[in-house]
């Protein structure tokens, strides 16, 4: 059931509150609502790309998991890529996770995301300042961006693309006088555009949810897992030598059909046949440039 | 006295007998011409009037009448000049026909009495070995083309006086001979060799299944990847035109008076890219005077859409039937035209609405849902008719110089030749010849599979969330890759590889 609170209601999010143009209604639905007052309450953002790469997604889902393991709620924009690895992330860990929408909290968008949706209107909380049926318009996302930023201590971001709006979202953050996190990745890839803007202009470096814990003060926690790497062991060994060469090729880097053929030197119908055999057993997925992307357990579902 | 003369008029691209009757009488002096005439056949009255004074003979101050039979069909074009003039000569008794035998005769009327190529030719002297005449007179310059058709006698004309002597006996004409008899096969069209293009792997493999099969063609990438050239060169990829192909295809580009300058026969396969700013009848054809469109000159050859999301929906629409069916029939008031249009359709677009998704250097704005719609665009009956889909990276520019040539257009049209021979063979006694055109019908009894390869394609449609209707197109395109190696049975490695051209159907289901 949707539910509206005022900004003078005490109910109202008190980090929330306080940054300017705070928000003069909030709708949401949720059970996780009333938590996000509770003086041990702990909120941190994930942002990043809605294009991501298996590593960016990967990276969130980990991060979500552990820091909400640990009882951080992580908050997000339920966007596809990133966004929705770290509510992923965030629902497994079991502290449950706060979505905030550029549309009514009855409006599937992006629709992709609908059963995640429904599974945070469940299990987290959803929020919006827009009313039932309210669809989505490209000026609802950076003020949506001010309310991510203004209900969390900090910031990280995963991945972005040079003037991206997760940029944007980095800098409202600034602004409100948030902390803003950013994970490296490889060099030269798109995606490490705004992270690496951010590390050089100062943001705090993560490289694992330890690193959020450090800044935030947090004593080490014993439960923190290995995040997983290479290839997924699943049935690893049901694969051929030529499907393991192609398999391999991708691990690390989305690559597209042509640097496949080129780095296994396969002829092109073997590896076109070999890629959807491998994309049938989810080992692989194509990404909408058209590119090969290797998948992992947790993340499989948000391409 | 009445003069007939024989004639024809093109109706399509087919050839009508028309009988030009001219009958002169006493009266105020007038020169008038029946039986629906278009707006060019009033203009050739003043050509016939300044060509018969310029051929040194007069034009009588009498009360002609010239009649076009029959009647009731609208007649288009200048090639009646010729004839009425003959027919005014004659009935004047400036001449008499003594030439024994019965002549077709067409041709335009310059004012100095000199005689212009026409539209149709071939289909004139197709029309004169199915009547029975003794021959046809057509402007010199139409001799080669006319000739191409054997058995029919073709008399090339330079001017009227010529005409004349030949009709009056006075003087010999000989018959065009062709300088060579026509080939069985002609040189394919090399306007692009595939090995110009640097990389593209799969894009390449792609077009070579696709003209392989015949099968229509999508392929998305951003600007400059390539995706015009590769188109250009498709062309020759396919086998030279055999002759009866090289003699439809010139019937359709004689009778849309798209004369190539030299050749009497387009014998090069059409390869036609029509920009997206055309309308309807540009591309079906149709019109006052009825003329094919860009559809019906790319038969038997290539049809290209660049830009295919820029083209007007409603023109887009009109594709559905020719792809159906490999020919687009017109109404018109005096009849239904039809013309024919098989050919390999292959689109071009952009990836997303910026143009740059997977570009290596700019970098691409659009958000995924954004990117889905854009590709769910592109109109559904259009859709449904094409078969592969592929997507198109740009090559860097260190690979554009340092890649070896790929295989040239000759290694992969041979196996493109047989791999059409294997279907030619499979149709046989079929209203098919590639496997783009399987029906239902045709699938179950050419395309059977064991059933590991059945359960395969069946986990695989379900896994990847494909439609149904997927399942036609994705046998299909198997059963062309099986025919490149010449193999019987489709098998998994078949069916999986044709998947991968299939991938529009999973994007657009989420949109
Ligand atoms: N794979 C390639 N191999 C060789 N030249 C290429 C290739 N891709 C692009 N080019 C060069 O770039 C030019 C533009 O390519 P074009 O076919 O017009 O791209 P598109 O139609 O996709 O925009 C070509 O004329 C060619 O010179
Ligand atoms: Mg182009
Ligand atoms: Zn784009």
């Amino acid at each position: 059931m949707i539910k509206a609170i005022v900004n003078a209601d005490k109910k109202f999010p008190i980090l929330l509150r306080t940054v300017p143009q705070s928000p003069k209604i909030l709708y949401y639905q949720g059970p996780l609502f009333d938590r996000l007052n509770e003086p041990t309450a702990l909120t941190v953002a994930i942002v990043g790309s809605r294009r991501a790469t298996r590593y960016g997604l990967d990276m969130a889902y980990e991060i979500a998991l552990e820091l909400s393991k640990y009882g951080i709620i992580i908050v997000s924009g339920l966007a596809e890529g990133i966004d929705a690895a770290a509510h992923k992330g965030a629902l497994d860990g079991g502290s449950g996770t706060v979505a905030v929408l550029g549309c009514g909290l009855d409006v599937y968008y992006p629709y992709a995301n609908k059963a995640l949706q429904e599974r945070i209107g469940r299990e987290g909380v959803l929020l919006s300042e827009f009313p039932s049926g309210a669809r989505p318009q490209g000026k609802h996302f950076p003020s949506r961006n001010r309310i991510i930023s203004g209900l969390s201590t900090g910031v990280l971001v995963v991945e972005g693309a040079e003037r991206s709006g997760t940029l944007i979202t980095a800098d409202t953050a600034l602004s409100q006088g948030r902390d803003v996190y950013a994970l490296p990745g490889p060099a030269g890839s798109r995606n490490t555009k705004t992270p690496h803007k951010l590390l050089r202009a100062g943001a705090c470096l993560v490289e694992t949810a330890r690193d959020i814990l450090d800044e935030l003060g947090l004593p080490a926690h014993t439960n923190l897992s290995e995040k997983n790497k290479g290839i997924p062991s699943k049935n690893t060994p049901q694969l051929s030598a030529d499907e393991t060469a192609v398999l391999s090729t991708v691990v690390n880097m989305p690559k597209t059909i042509d640097k496949i053929i080129y780095e296994t030197g396969l002829q092109c119908d073997k590896v076109s046949s070999i890629l959807v055999l491998l994309e049938i057993q989810k080992y692989i997925t194509r990404s909408l440039e058209g590119e090969y992307v290797s998948l992992s357990k947790q993340t499989e579902d948000l391409w | 006295m009445i003069a007939r003369i024989l004639s024809a008029s093109l109706f399509g691209i087919d050839a009508m007998p028309v009988d030009v009757e001219a009958h002169v009488s006493s009266g105020l002096p007038n020169f008038s011409i029946v039986g629906l005439p278009d707006a060019a056949i009033r203009e050739s009255r003043e050509r016939v009037k300044a060509g018969i004074l310029n051929a040194e003979f007069e034009f009588p101050k009498r009360r002609i009448i010239v009649n076009l039979a029959p009647a009731d069909v609208k007649k288009e074009g200048p090639a009646f000049d010729l004839p009425i003039a003959i027919g005014v000569l004659a009935t004047t008794r400036q001449m008499s026909i003594r030439r024994p035998g019965r002549y077709a005769i067409v041709g335009e009327l310059a004012l100095d009495g000199s005689i212009r190529r026409v539209a149709g030719a071939l289909a004139f002297a197709i029309l004169v070995r199915e009547q029975k005449l003794d021959g046809l007179i057509v402007p010199r310059e139409n001799a080669a083309e006319a000739a191409l058709v054997s058995g029919v006698k073709v008399i090339p004309v330079a001017n009227l006086y010529e005409c004349v002597s030949f009709l009056s006996c006075e003087a010999e004409i000989m018959p065009y001979v062709p300088d060579k008899s026509p080939t069985s096969r002609f040189p394919e069209n090399v306007q692009r060799d595939i090995a110009e293009v640097r990389g593209q792997h799969a894009a390449r493999r792609a077009l070579e299944i696709a003209a392989a099969g015949g099968h229509n063609l999508l392929m998305f990438g951003p600007p400059g990847s390539g995706k015009t050239m590769m188109a250009e060169a498709f062309a020759g990829l396919l086998p030279g035109l055999s002759l009866e192909e090289a003699i439809e295809t010139t019937r359709i580009y004689s009778a849309a008076r798209t004369f190539e300058a030299t050749t009497a026969l387009v014998v090069t396969r059409p390869f036609r890219s029509p920009h997206h700013t055309i309308s309807d009848i540009g591309l079906i054809g149709g019109g006052a005077i009825p003329r094919p469109g860009e559809i019906s000159l790319s038969h038997n050859g290539v049809l290209f859409l660049d830009e295919v999301n820029e083209f007007q929906k409603h023109v887009l629409e009109v594709l559905r039937q020719p792809l159906e069916n490999g020919c687009v029939t017109i109404s018109r008031a005096a009849g239904v035209i039809s013309y024919p249009s098989d050919f390999v359709l292959l689109a071009a677009m952009n990836p997303c609405p910026c143009g740059y998704l997977g570009d290596p250097v700019v970098d691409c704005a659009c958000t995924p849902q954004e990117i889905r719609r854009y590709r769910a665009r592109i109109s559904g009956p259009l859709r449904d008719r094409i078969d592969m889909h592929v997507e198109v990276a740009r090559v860097s520019r260190d690979q554009l110089t340092s890649d070896l040539a790929g295989e040239s257009s000759i290694t992969v049209r041979h196996r493109v030749a047989k791999a059409r021979a294997c279907q030619k063979k499979r149709f046989a006694g079929t209203n098919i010849n590639v496997n783009a055109r399987m029906k239902n019908r045709h699938l179950a009894q050419f395309c059977p599979m064991d059933v590991k390869t059945k359960d395969f394609l069946g986990q695989a449609v379900d896994r990847l969330a494909m439609s149904a209707r997927s399942y036609s197109k994705i046998t299909s395109i198997a059963r062309t890759i099986a025919d490149l190696t010449g193999e019987a049975d489709i098998c998994t490695n078949h069916i999986a590889e044709a998947l991968q051209y299939r991938s529009l159907d999973r994007e657009i289901r989420i949109v």
